[in-house]
C-alpha cells in the first residue's frame, strides 16, 4: 500500500470525509483529496458501521471496500468507527482529531430511511460546533428500497413462505370451531402469533406472506359477511393494514437483529483469529516457526492455502513456509506476480488491479525497514474469490506478520552480536593471558640459560644450581599453562571423547594429591571419604584434572599451613565432592563469575595463573552431566562443590583366579 | 670389559634425539638414533638394541604398528614416548606389546627409572623368587607377602594381583592385561573388579592407602608397583 502524505503539516488544517457503501463516496474521496492537497492538509476518511445501515448486502460491502482502498491509495488515513448514531460518532472523531473541515455527501442514505429517521447531514451540521461542513450533492442514483427488498427476497429460500401459508391455513382450521366462544377480537390476536413466529425465525418476507394470508383467511372465515371478500365494516380495513404493518416491522427488526448478530460474530471470530495469531507468535523466537504459524493460522482464518515467500540470499524470493503441502505458489507465473508485489510494495494477484489473472493474492509484508516478504493466499474456492471482510482480515494479518518477522530478525541480530561480543572478550583475554603467562616464565628461562652459558665460570655450584632450578620452574609453569590452554581448547572443540570407566574415588584423590606434589607446602590435607563409597563412572584422567585444579585453586588462595579438606557425600542419585579451603571468601556476585574463562577475582593476594582452572573444571563436570558451584562456608573459607551422577551399582565382584599368560 | 647396554631412539624430533643421546650416554648407555618408523625397524634388525625408545608421533607409520611389527620377531623391551591426553594410543601400544611409557615433557630421572625397570625384566632368566621394595617384600616361592616384617593375609585373588604387579615391578600393567590375566578373557572389560581389588590390596599393604607408595595408579592406563 502506498504511504500517506508524510512529513510535517505546514497548515493546521485537517480534513475529514465521510464515506459509505454508495458509489458516490468515491467521488467524495476524490474531492476531499483535491481539497486536502490544496490546503496542504492531512485528511481522514471515516466510515461508520452502525446498525442503522443494516441490512447491508454483499454488493454494498464490496463498494465500501473499494472506497476504503481508494481513500488509502490517495493518501488518507482511514478510520472505522462502530456506533449507532452516525452523526454523533463523526462529530466526536472530528473533535478528537482536531478536524477543521468535514466533507459529507447529501444523499448518504436512501431517501426512504432519511424520511423516517432524519437526515444525518442535518444532524452533523447541527452538532458541528465550529467545524466547517461542506455538503456535496449526490448525482448518482441510490439503490432504492424496493430493489433492496427484492434482492433480499432472492436470497431467502422458498421454504419459509410455504410454512407461513401452511401455518395460517392450519390455524384457521383449528380456530374456526371456537370462533363464537373466542370472539373476533381474540381471533385477530391469535392470528398475530404465526406472523410473529415467522418474523422472528424467517424474516420480513415470510412474515408479510403470513400476514397477507392471515388477512385473507380472517376476512374469508371470520369477518362478516363470511366466505366472501367484501367487508361489511370498513373499520376492519384499519385492522388489516395494521396487521400487515406489524408483520412488516417485526420481520424487519428480526432480520436486522439476526444480521447484526451474524456480523458481530464474524467480526469477533476475525478478531479472535488475529489475537490468537499474535499470541502464538509473541512467544516464539525462531523465524521459521513464526512463518509456519502465520501460514497455518491465516489459512485457517480465511479458509484457503497460504504461502510465505521471503527474499533469498542471492536475490529473488523463495518459499519459506506453506500451510499445506501444495507449492504451486512457486510456479513461474505465480512467482512473477509475487516478485512484482515485492518490488512495488503493493497488493497484486486475484481481486486486485494488478495481474488479476493470478491464482492467488499476494500481499507484501512491510515495516519501516522495508518489505520483509510476501504472503500469498489462495482461496479454497477459486471461483468465489475473497469476500471484502476477508480482505480486511488479510491486511490485518499481513501487518501482524510483518511485525513478527521483523522482530524475529532483530532478535537474531541481537543474539549474534551478543555472541560476537563474548568471543571478542575471550579473544582479548586470551591474548593478554598468552602474552603475560607464557612470556614471563620464558623470560626467566632465557635469562638463566644465557647467564649460565655466557658467565659459567663466575657462578658457584650453588648459584649455578639456583639458576638451573629457575629454569626448571619456568618450564613447569609454561607446561602447566600450555596444558590448561590445550585442555580448554579440547573441551570446547567438542572433539572430546569421554573415556568413561569405573573410578575409585580414593584413588582419584590420591593421584590428584600426588600430582600437586610440593606446591602443597605445609598445608594439611584432610580427606573424608567413607570406605564403602561406591565406584563412579567417569573419565579418570579428566576427573583427576578437576581435583587437581580445585586443589591448585585452594592452595593459591589459602595461607601456607592452613587446612584443605576433601570430602565426598553419596546419595541415591549422585556423588557430591567438596574441596574446602580457609582462604578469603568470595563476594556474592562473583560466586558464579569465577567459573568463567579468564576470570580472575579482584583480590589483594598475589595470585598467578591463567584464570582457566575453574572453567576447565566446569566444562569437565558438565560434560559428565554434573553441576559445580562455589559457596562461602561457615569456617570463613570457600567450598567448591561438584556432583556426578551415580550409575547403577555394579554386580558383586566374584572371587576368581584366571590362568591366561601374558600375551607373547 | 662389560658391553654397554644398547639403546635405540626412534623419534622424528632432532632436539629430542640429541637430548636423549647426550643424557643416556652420560649414564653409560650406547645410543643409536632413527628418524622414522621404517628406519627404526631396520635399525632394530641391524643394531640389535637392548631397549628401544619409540616416539608415538612418527611421520610414516603409527607407533602402535611399529610395536606390532617389532613383536612379530623380537622381545626387545620398548618404552613409548607420548604426550598427555593420548591415553587410548598408549593403552593400545602397551596392549600390543610395549613395556612402558613416558609422557612428554618428562623428567630425566623418571625415564632412567623406567629404562632400568624394563631392562631388568628382560635380562632376568627365570623369575626372581623374592621381590623386595622397601618395606614391602613379596616372596613368590613361599607365596608370602610381608609389610614391615609383618605377614599380610591375602585372599587368592588379592595374592594373584600382588604377584602380577610384583613380577612386573617397575613396569606399567594395563587394566586389560590385569583383568585378562587374573580373571580371564571374558572379564577383560569388567574394570570394577580391578578397582575394588586394588583398593582392598592397598588397604592391606600401604601405610596410607589414600596416599599409596607402592601401587601407583597410572590414570587411564593401569597400575605400576614400585
Amino acid at each position: 500500500m502506498s504511504g500517506g502524505i508524510k512529513g510535517p503539516c505546514p497548515a493546521k488544517e485537517r480534513i475529514m470525509v465521510c464515506i459509505g457503501p454508495s458509489p458516490f463516496s468515491a467521488q467524495l474521496v476524490r474531492k476531499a483529496k483535491l481539497i486536502a492537497e490544496g490546503l496542504q492538509a492531512q485528511w481522514i476518511a471515516v466510515y461508520v458501521e452502525s446498525s442503522q445501515v443494516f441490512p447491508i448486502n454483499d454488493e454494498a460491502k464490496g463498494n465500501l471496500e473499494q472506497n476504503i482502498r481508494l481513500a488509502e491509495e490517495l493518501g488518507a488515513e482511514v478510520v472505522s468507527l462502530i456506533g449507532d448514531d452516525l452523526a454523533e460518532e463523526i462529530i466526536e472523531l472530528a473533535h478528537q482529531r482536531k478536524v477543521s473541515q468535514i466533507i459529507i455527501g447529501k444523499s448518504l442514505r436512501n431517501s426512504f430511511r432519511q424520511w423516517v429517521t432524519g437526515s444525518i447531514v442535518d444532524k452533523v451540521i447541527r452538532l458541528s460546533q465550529g467545524i466547517s461542513v461542506q455538503v456535496i450533492p449526490g448525482e448518482i442514483k441510490e439503490i432504492s428500497v424496493s430493489r433492496k427488498i427484492y434482492q433480499q427476497y432472492r436470497l431467502e429460500e422458498k421454504y419459509p413462505f410455504i410454512a407461513a401459508v401452511l401455518m395460517m391455513v392450519g390455524l384457521t382450521i383449528l380456530v374456526s370451531p371456537f370462533r363464537d366462544y373466542l370472539g373476533l377480537v381474540n381471533v385477530a390476536m391469535i392470528y398475530l402469533l404465526p406472523v410473529l413466529f415467522c418474523a422472528s425465525n424467517w424474516g420480513t418476507g415470510s412474515a408479510v406472506t403470513a400476514a397477507v394470508v392471515g388477512v385473507i383467511t380472517y376476512d374469508l372465515f371470520f369477518v362478516p359477511p363470511r366466505l366472501s371478500f367484501t367487508v361489511a365494516d370498513l373499520r376492519y380495513l384499519i385492522s388489516f393494514m395494521i396487521f400487515i404493518l406489524v408483520a412488516f416491522l417485526t420481520g424487519t427488526l428480526s432480520t436486522r437483529l439476526k444480521d447484526q448478530v451474524n456480523y458481530s460474530r464474524e467480526r469477533e471470530s476475525q478478531v479472535a483469529a488475529l489475537y490468537s495469531l499474535s499470541r502464538d507468535i509473541a512467544a516464539v523466537a525462531s523465524l521459521d516457526s513464526i512463518l509456519n504459524k502465520i501460514a497455518s493460522k491465516v489459512a485457517e482464518a480465511v479458509n484457503g492455502q497460504v504461502g510465505i515467500l521471503m527474499p533469498s540470499e542471492g536475490g529473488g524470493i523463495e518459499l519459506k513456509a506453506t500451510s499445506h503441502e501444495d507449492s504451486s505458489f512457486m510456479e513461474a507465473n505465480e512467482r512473477a506476480v509475487a516478485i512484482w508485489a515485492f518490488d512495488h510494495c503493493q497488493w497484486a494477484g486475484m481481486d486486485t488491479d494488478t495481474l488479476s489473472a493470478a491464482k492467488a493474492l499476494y500481499l507484501p509484508l512491510t515495516t519501516e525497514q522495508g518489505v520483509q516478504g510476501i504472503i500469498a493466499v489462495r482461496p479454497r474456492d477459486a471461483k468465489e474469490g475473497f469476500k471484502p471482510n476477508q480482505l480486511r482480515l488479510l491486511e490485518a494479518f499481513s501487518v501482524l506478520a510483518a511485525v513478527a518477522i521483523n522482530r524475529a530478525k532483530l532478535a537474531e541480530q541481537a543474539r549474534e552480536s551478543q555472541t560476537y561480543i563474548e568471543s571478542e572478550r575471550l579473544r582479548t583475554a586470551l591474548f593478554n593471558s598468552l602474552s603475560h603467562d607464557l612470556r614471563t616464565p620464558l623470560a626467566s628461562i632465557k635469562g638463566a640459560v644465557t647467564g649460565l652459558l655466557e658467565g659459567d665460570d663466575i657462578f658457584s655450584p650453588d648459584a649455578r644450581r639456583d639458576l638451573l632450578l629457575t629454569i626448571q620452574q619456568g618450564a613447569i609453569r609454561m607446561s602447566r599453562f600450555v596444558n590448561n590452554l590445550l585442555e580448554m581448547a579440547r573441551l570446547e572443540s567438542g572433539m572430546l571423547k569421554l573415556n568413561k570407566d569405573w573410578c575409585d574415588i580414593q584413588d582419584l584423590v590420591g593421584v590428584a594429591l600426588k600430582h600437586i606434589g610440593e606446591s602443597l607446602g605445609n598445608r594439611k590435607i584432610v580427606t573424608d571419604i567413607p570406605v564403602d563409597t561406591h565406584l563412579i563412572k567417569g573419565d579418570f584422567v579428566l576427573l583427576e584434572q578437576v581435583l587437581v585444579n580445585l586443589l591448585d585453586n585452594a592452595i593459591k588462595y589459602s595461607e601456607d599451613g592452613s587446612e584443605i579438606r576433601i570430602l565426598t557425600r553419596e546419595t541415591a542419585n549422585f556423588m557430591e565432592f567438596t574441596v574446602s579451603d580457609k582462604g578469603p571468601q568470595i563476594p556474592h556476585e562473583d560466586l558464579q563469575n569465577i567459573f568463567k574463562k579468564f576470570y580472575r577475582l579482584k583480590t589483594p593476594l598475589q595470585v598467578s595463573g591463567s584464570g582457566l582452572g575453574l572453567s576447565i573444571c566446569k566444562e569437565i563436570v558438565e560434560v559428565h552431566g554434573g553441576k559445580i558451584w562455589a559457596e562461602n562456608n561457615c569456617d570463613d573459607g570457600v567450598d567448591i562443590k561438584f556432583t556426578l551422577s551415580c550409575e547403577q551399582p555394579y554386580e558383586r565382584v566374584p572371587f576368581k583366579g584366571g590362568n591366561v599368560k601374558y600375551g607373547e | 670389559m662389560e658391553n654397554k647396554v644398547r639403546i635405540l631412539v626412534i623419534d622424528d624430533e632432532l632436539q629430542i634425539r640429541k637430548l636423549l643421546r647426550v643424557a643416556l650416554s652420560g649414564h653409560g648407555y650406547d645410543v643409536t638414533e632413527a628418524p622414522n618408523g621404517l628406519a627404526g625397524l631396520n635399525e632394530a634388525v641391524g643394531y640389535r638394541p637392548d631397549l628401544i625408545i619409540l616416539d608415538m608421533g612418527l611421520p610414516d607409520i603409527e607407533g602402535v604398528e611399529v610395536v606390532r611389527r617389532l613383536r612379530e620377531w623380537s622381545k626387545i623391551p620398548v618404552i613409548i614416548l607420548s604426550v598427555k591426553d593420548q591415553e587410548m594410543d598408549k593403552v593400545a601400544a602397551l596392549d600390543a606389546g610395549a613395556d612402558d611409557y613416558i609422557t612428554k615433557p618428562f623428567g630425566m630421572g623418571e625415564l632412567l627409572a623406567r629404562i632400568r625397570a624394563a631392562l631388568r625384566h628382560s635380562s632376568v632368566v627365570g623369575d626372581e623368587p623374592v621381590i623386595s621394595l622397601g618395606d614391602l617384600i613379596i616372596d613368590l616361592s613361599h607365596r608370602k607377602v610381608t609389610v614391615k616384617g609383618l605377614d599380610v593375609k591375602l585372599t587368592p585373588t588379592e595374592y594373584e594381583l600382588m604377584r602380577q604387579l610384583a613380577v612386573h615391578a617397575g613396569k606399567v600393567l594395563t587394566h586389560k592385561f590385569l583383568l585378562k590375566t587374573i580373571w580371564g578373557i571374558p572379564y577383560e572389560n569388567d574394570s570394577h573388579y580391578l578397582r575394588v581389588y586394588v583398593g582392598q590390596l592397598r588397604r592391606k599393604i600401604e601405610e596410607d592407602p589414600a596416599n599409596p607408595r607402592h601401587i601407583i595408579t597410572e590414570p587411564g592406563i593401569g597400575y605400576r608397583l614400585i
